[in-house]
């Protein structure tokens, strides 16, 4: 097993020239690097000295061009997929609120503008104040009863998910 | 000094009194008496509303309800655009709170 070495040092080393070339090594699930130092292979590590592993040789690559070395193997012979870390579901859900946030915004705006359209091409219909009300009561009312009217669902009996006794 | 409603505004307030009585709201009427108040009130105190989404337009929130009306002022009547909803009408339920994954448990 190669030695860990902290990002720092690894930067002095490739300064140094002692550096010159380096292996993304894939394992499972992800990407480690693998600097050769001389004789010696040092792995990449975290501050906390264990195994520093990217999600994709992309990550890895662009970690490497950071460091300055240009030059590296790609060996995927251990490579197996899978995922380093636990998905985020809180990340997912507010994603997925934003999107909704943006579809609101989008909606509003394509009201807002169908009503300007109308107005500019002088098609829009002008009514006053008690019209409208007058006719929201009127509809208020016709829902209303239209709701009243329907047949109410009588309720059934749920059918028992066990055995019956003696069957 | 009036409220000028334009036909899709005016539309707008028939959907929500038929949404309001859909969803089984207890008092259709007071809840569409609400926003007329709220409408009422905003013109009778020549609210200037906030700027709206789309240049040249306002905005008055019709609060309690989730209702935004876009208007503008025509010298001192108020013209009413639209009467939308003023965020999503179905939200749904967070199932969980900041970086935990643990769901949250609802009764028992």
């Amino acid at each position: 097993m190669a030695e860990p070495i902290k990002l720092e040092n690894l930067r002095d080393l490739i300064s140094m020239g002692a550096v010159k070339t380096a292996t993304i090594l894939g394992q499972k699930g992800g990407f480690a690097v693998l600097a050769k130092a001389g004789v010696q292979e040092r792995i990449l590590a975290n501050k906390v000295g264990q195994v520093r592993m990217f999600a994709t040789t992309d990550t890895a690559v662009k970690e490497l061009a950071r460091l300055g070395l240009s030059l590296f193997v790609v060996d995927i012979t251990q490579y197996e997929k899978g995922l380093l870390r636990a998905p985020r579901t809180d990340v997912t859900e507010r994603a997925k609120r934003a999107a909704a946030a943006l579809e609101h915004e989008q909606w509003f705006r394509a009201q807002v503008d169908e009503a300007l359209q109308q107005e500019e091409s002088g098609v829009a219909t002008l009514h006053d104040h008690d019209d409208v009300w007058a006719e929201v009561t009127k509809a208020t009312a016709v829902a209303l009863a239209r709701k009243n009217s329907e047949p109410t669902s009588l309720t059934t009996a749920t059918p028992s998910r066990g055995r019956k006794k003696g069957s | 000094m009036a409220l000028i409603y334009l036909g899709l505004a005016m539309k707008d307030l028939i959907g929500i009194a038929g949404y309001v009585v859909s969803i089984g709201h207890p008092d259709p009427h007071a809840y569409v008496d609400i926003l007329r108040l709220r409408l009422e009130v905003m013109h009778h105190c020549k609210n200037p509303g906030v700027i709206g989404r789309r240049a040249g337009t306002m905005e008055w929130i019709l609060s309690p309800a989730p209702y935004i009306a876009v208007m503008r002022w025509v010298g001192p009547d108020a013209k009413i655009y639209r009467v939308l909803a003023s965020a999503r009408m179905k939200v749904s339920r967070p199932t969980f709170v900041g970086r935990s994954r643990k769901p949250i448990r609802v009764g028992n």
